[in-house]
């Protein structure tokens, strides 16, 4: 764990080599955002008619 | 078998029920646990502390306060021998804990501090209050850690053996569990709302913000996926928990959730000071809006738990101000419940990181995928104990509502325990943040990436659904 440290103190967070971003890792993160807004468009839709006095 | 006494996840459930199943007897007219210490909102040091139950009202408030210390020590101590810590550094560690973090509450108690409605500011003859409420008690906890810790280390380091702030944590919130069950038996349409809720804050936090904080941190900050996916757990789902178990399933480098986890626990901390307070002026109206919005935007169970409590606290206190009476602790539940609906996933968010990483991301040949013991492994066991003291009660609220005033007084009687596992848990919190070691570690840039997260997207989306599922909602009048 000391020398861990010792490698991330030469090396800090985020000092590495830039990788940037994959096309497979943008797909990911699309279709995260997409599933979650859309997941959260029918739960509004459940919470309005399971429970009106939300409203 | 021997995996469930070996951890501090368990030990939780454990003396967490133990306490709970002591607090039942009151149900069948037998108290065992009514000698525990209340502390009262004092300006008469004398009239501070009294024991819990009329039963024992004999007993003066001192020695209450020396019970309940016996009892807590004992109990942790059992939890610490089986665990294979150093008994003796434990037991003198949580002794000087108890003894500072009950010196906190009792401060935080005292009436220029606490009193917050002009009824109470005339019944103590006071012109002036801070208007903080008892509960600003887990903040002098948090500051007097934060000093001890950065300023007084070797005292510091002294009491380490004790200085545990989950297990303390997850104990009090298996107890808090037995308090919230009995309030939703009390209003069950509430309460299965606030359930809802806490199910929408699973998507929003694994699906939205892991998501954005995972491409902001990569795209922005150009961290490595072995980074970006450990912050992107630690800033958007639970700090601690999360960090380290996406670590393990992505096989990151153990120093990268172990740093991440701090700087969550940092933050945590900055917005039990702030938020609860901010929540309160721009909330009051909006109370449940306020207490789910803790428990989304604050991202370490003992900090989320407080701020919930802590804005209950200062929101009902605004309220009685103005003749209106809200029932304690529902804000409270939507900030718990909320959060620990989002530690529940943890397991599952993990076996997906596992899969997606060794298949997709950065599949390496012959490699095998996590299989799905890994859910059950990095589920967080505490939480098993919360939903199994909330369904106990609320069944028994629901089948036996002619016990309800018994379970009310006995829920009463064990949240002196979890008041002070709450206590103990924020000066622990203190204690081990270290700020200086931190920075030189080189967390500055991370803390970056968190600010312009919390404050660009994560505050504000969970603040908008928050109100969207919540806004109108109060608690029943008490």
């Amino acid at each position: 764990m000391a020398q861990n440290i010792q490698q991330v103190k030469v090396q800090k967070a985020g000092e590495q080599a830039y990788e940037p971003l994959e096309p497979i890792e943008k797909k990911l993160i699309a279709w995260s955002l997409i599933l979650g807004v859309v997941l959260l468009a029918i739960l509004i839709v459940v919470s309005y008619a399971a429970f009106p006095g939300s409203f | 078998m021997n995996k469930l006494f070996k951890t501090e996840d368990w030990w939780s459930v454990w003396i967490g029920l133990f306490v709970f199943v002591l607090g039942l007897f009151t149900l069948a007219g037998i108290d065992l646990l009514g000698w525990g210490v209340k502390t009262n909102v004092w300006a008469n040091l004398g009239k501070a502390t009294q024991a819990v139950s009329s039963t024992y009202a004999a007993l003066p408030g001192a020695i209450s306060i020396i019970l309940t210390y016996l009892f807590m020590l004992i109990i942790m101590s059992v939890g610490a021998r089986v665990i294979g810590l150093n008994l003796r550094k434990f037991a003198i560690g949580f002794t000087l804990l108890f003894w500072i973090a009950y010196a906190c509450w009792l401060l935080g108690s005292w009436a220029p501090i606490a009193v917050n409605t002009p009824a109470d500011m005339q019944k103590f003859g006071l012109g002036f209050s801070l208007r903080l409420t008892a509960e600003s008690g887990f903040i002098i906890a948090l500051l007097v850690g934060l000093i001890i810790g950065n300023f007084f280390k070797g005292f510091a380091g002294y009491i380490k053996e004790a200085t545990r702030p989950e297990w303390y944590i997850k104990t009090a919130i298996v107890i808090l569990g037995a308090v919230l069950g009995v309030k939703a038996a009390s209003a069950t349409g509430l309460a299965t709302a606030v359930m809802f809720r806490g199910l929408c804050a699973i998507v929003e936090a694994y699906l939205i913000y892991w998501a954005l904080v995972y491409f902001v941190s990569r795209r922005f900050f150009h961290f490595s996926k072995e980074w970006s996916a450990c912050l992107a757990s630690g800033i958007s789902v639970c700090g601690v928990s999360a960090a380290i178990a996406t670590g393990g399933a992505i096989k990151a480098r153990p120093v990268v959730p172990a740093m991440i986890a701090s700087l969550v626990v940092i933050f945590a901390v900055v917005e039990l000071i702030i938020l609860p307070g901010f929540a309160t002026e721009i909330l009051h109206t909006q109370p449940m809006v306020a207490g789910a919005w803790m428990g989304l935007a604050v991202k370490t169970d003992g900090a989320a738990v407080a701020s919930g409590a802590i804005t209950d606290a200062l929101i009902r206190g605004r309220a009685a101000a103005e003749g209106v009476n809200w029932q304690e602790g529902w804000m409270l539940m939507a900030a718990t419940t909320t959060k620990l609906f989002i530690d529940m996933f943890i397991g599952i968010w993990a076996f997906v990181l596992a899969v997606v990483w060794t298949t997709v991301i950065d599949r390496k040949p012959g490699e095998k995928v996590a299989g799905a013991v890994e859910i059950w492994n990095r589920f967080p066991k505490f939480v098993i104990g919360y939903f199994l003291t909330f369904l106990i009660m609320l069944g028994i609220g629901l089948i036996f509502p002619g016990l309800m005033k018994s379970a009310t007084a006995a829920t009463g009687e064990i949240d002196v325990f979890r008041v002070l596992f709450f206590v103990l848990t924020f000066l622990s919190i203190g204690l081990v943040s270290d700020f200086k070691q931190l920075w030189a570690e080189g967390i500055g840039k991370m803390a970056v990436v968190y600010l312009v997260c919390l404050f660009g997207f994560i505050l504000w989306i969970g603040l908008a659904i928050s109100f969207i599922f919540f806004h109108g909602l109060t608690p029943p009048i008490g």
